[in-house]
């Protein structure tokens, strides 16, 4: 879809720009060139993040920002989405999903920021993300892992002491012989302090970032890198 | 010269005896004397009685006459939840809506039970050690208050992607009330007895926003709320700060608390003669630390920030963690007293 490249590059200028309205005008602008909405979301939205990620990965755009993309990106689907009258973006993608993640924050955690922002680049990344919330006890995550036959549990934790509470997500999934189909991916700035911290809570693995998060969880599944 | 001299040293940029050792031990004064945090927490003789367990235990220099920063909630009308093994946080979000913030009225500090705990903790501090050793007070700056408030999504979202016809009147609004009631607070503990208050800004850093955003919206809060504190004022970014640590020694804040991801040395360079700095050891990597570790690691950021003063050893904020044994903490204390001006 060359046709659809500079579109891709007004989007992605738009999202440095941190530029709410002028990012939808640049999707509307290919759905309104003759576009297919998947076409838009494959070449110009998926891309364009792809590259803010890196930004993100190399420490070259603070969380403001990454906020600010994530909504623009979140509206951009929502539109794409309205456009194709489907509700899951995952169903979008000519891609095979990569299998369907939980996500919420730490029983005893109440902050939801970065969560919901890996939740968008999950999303992208070619995941099925659930999102359970704040403070989610550890059953439901579990519960809810077995139901939606999810390949991982991803878990966000801002603080010392709700991190530690992940350890009994660890617990459940060794009760119900459920860690050889179930990984744990753990994620937050009590993590990105201290890189061995995730082993004490029983994770698999940990994530720095949003973007560092789709790479992790691509590799734990097995899907491509 | 003793902890308080030595302290006072630092922030004025004179040469101390020795470096001093300031680790924030928020909790472990709840194990001293047998109580669970809440009940620790929740009566100001427990707080300052477990500060001067601890001093007593640790000869470290700094005694922190606050539970904790989120206390400060409870002004506007919020509850804390309590944990077993680490600080409360907010019960509910007091703004819910950008009315409400539109709303929200400036508290008087004195109107919460909470606070005046901490009132009461300072002033028995000041009663039994003032001028041996320094006590701290803390509150969160204003530019970070709100995300307490209301969530730091409903907060970025305000500041970030509203429209500027929505977002200005309530910025304007709702800075108002957290400057004042930070300035107002910060003065109550000074009154009560602490000797310099820390502006616990985490919304503040490099990690969160821009330099230009940063200029833009949080430093002439920073500015105006130092201006209207009666004492001496550290700044804690929670964050990489060094984008734009030059910018902090024209707010009048004079000391920042760095984090490991801050660079001694080049922060050093860039304000080392015009603000303190303390920190910078990694508190959570401080639990697996043996006292060797915490030797090895103190002596590294001693050999960057100390020479010609302006330094206090610490960790990064907000505090030690529970489980950082006793013996790492010894190790901290001793490594700052060992580097002898």
């Amino acid at each position: 879809m060359q046709e659809l490249i500079p579109f891709q590059e007004q989007f992605f200028e738009a999202l440095t720009r941190q530029d709410v309205q002028g990012g939808l005008t640049v999707v509307q602008a290919a759905v309104d060139a003759g576009f297919p909405a998947k076409a838009v979301l494959l070449h110009v939205t998926i891309p364009a993040l792809d590259r803010i990620g890196l930004m993100q990965a190399n420490n070259e755009i603070a969380l403001s920002q990454v906020f600010v993309v994530a909504r623009i990106v979140d509206m951009a689907i929502e539109r794409l989405n309205r456009l194709m009258s489907f509700r899951v973006i995952t169903t979008l993608d000519e891609r095979p999903s990569l299998g369907t993640v939980i996500l919420g924050s730490a029983p005893g955690d109440y902050h939801s920021l970065g969560r919901k922002i890996v939740g968008t680049f999950l999303k992208l990344g070619g995941f099925k993300a659930i999102d359970l919330g704040i403070n989610v006890p550890a059953a439901r995550f579990v519960d809810t892992a077995v139901r939606e036959e999810a390949k991982v549990i991803c878990v966000s934790a801002l603080l010392l002491h709700t991190a530690e509470e992940i350890k009994e997500i660890r617990a459940l999934l060794r009760e119900r012989s459920l860690e050889a189909q179930i990984k744990l991916v753990v994620g937050g700035a009590v993590f990105n302090a201290d890189p061995e911290l995730y082993r004490a809570v029983g994770a698999d693995a940990t994530a720095v970032n949003a973007h560092s998060a789709v790479t992790v969880l691509k590799q734990l599944v097995g899907g491509m890198p | 010269m003793n902890s308080f001299e030595r302290v006072v040293a630092v922030l004025n940029h004179e040469l101390p005896d020795c470096v001093p050792a300031g680790p924030v031990m928020l909790m472990q004064g709840a194990a001293e004397l047998g109580l669970s945090l809440e009940e620790y927490f929740s009566r100001g003789e427990n707080l300052a009685e477990g500060q001067l367990r601890l001093w007593e235990k640790f000869g470290h220099d700094l005694l922190c006459g606050f539970p904790h920063v989120v206390e400060d909630i409870t002004a506007f009308g919020a509850s804390l939840m309590y944990f077993r093994n680490g600080p409360p946080s907010a019960g509910e979000m007091v703004i819910r809506s950008y009315d409400d913030a539109f709303n929200l009225a400036i508290p008087d500090p004195a109107s919460s039970p909470v606070l005046n705990e901490t009132l009461r903790a300072l002033h028995l501090l000041a009663g039994q050690v003032k001028g041996e050793v320094p006590i701290v007070g803390a509150c969160i700056a204003p530019f970070s208050l709100p995300s307490m408030l209301m969530g730091t999504e409903m907060w970025m979202e305000l500041l970030f992607i509203e429209e500027p016809a929505v977002r200005q009147p309530v910025l304007d609004h709702l800075l108002n009330v957290t400057l004042e009631f930070c300035a107002a607070w910060a003065n109550a503990q000074l009154a009560a007895g602490a000797d310099v208050v820390v502006l616990a800004d985490g919304m503040s850093s490099a990690a969160v926003l821009t330099r230009p955003q940063f200029m833009d919206l949080a430093l002439p809060v920073v500015r105006a709320v130092v201006r209207r504190i009666d004492g001496p004022v550290l700044h804690e970014g929670v964050g990489d700060i060094v984008p734009m640590v030059d910018l902090l020694p024209s707010t009048g804040v004079v000391g920042l608390m760095l984090t490991p991801r801050d660079n001694l040395s080049a922060t050093k360079t860039l304000v080392g003669q015009q603000l303190a700095l303390i920190g910078n050891l990694n508190n959570i990597e401080m639990r697996r630390w043996s006292p060797a570790d915490m030797t090895r690691t103190a002596q590294s950021a001693l050999a960057q920030a100390a020479p010609g003063g302006g330094f206090i050893l610490a960790a990064q904020g907000p505090e030690v963690p529970l489980g950082v044994s006793d013996d790492v903490i010894h190790a901290l204390v001793h490594a700052a007293h060992a580097w002898r001006y």
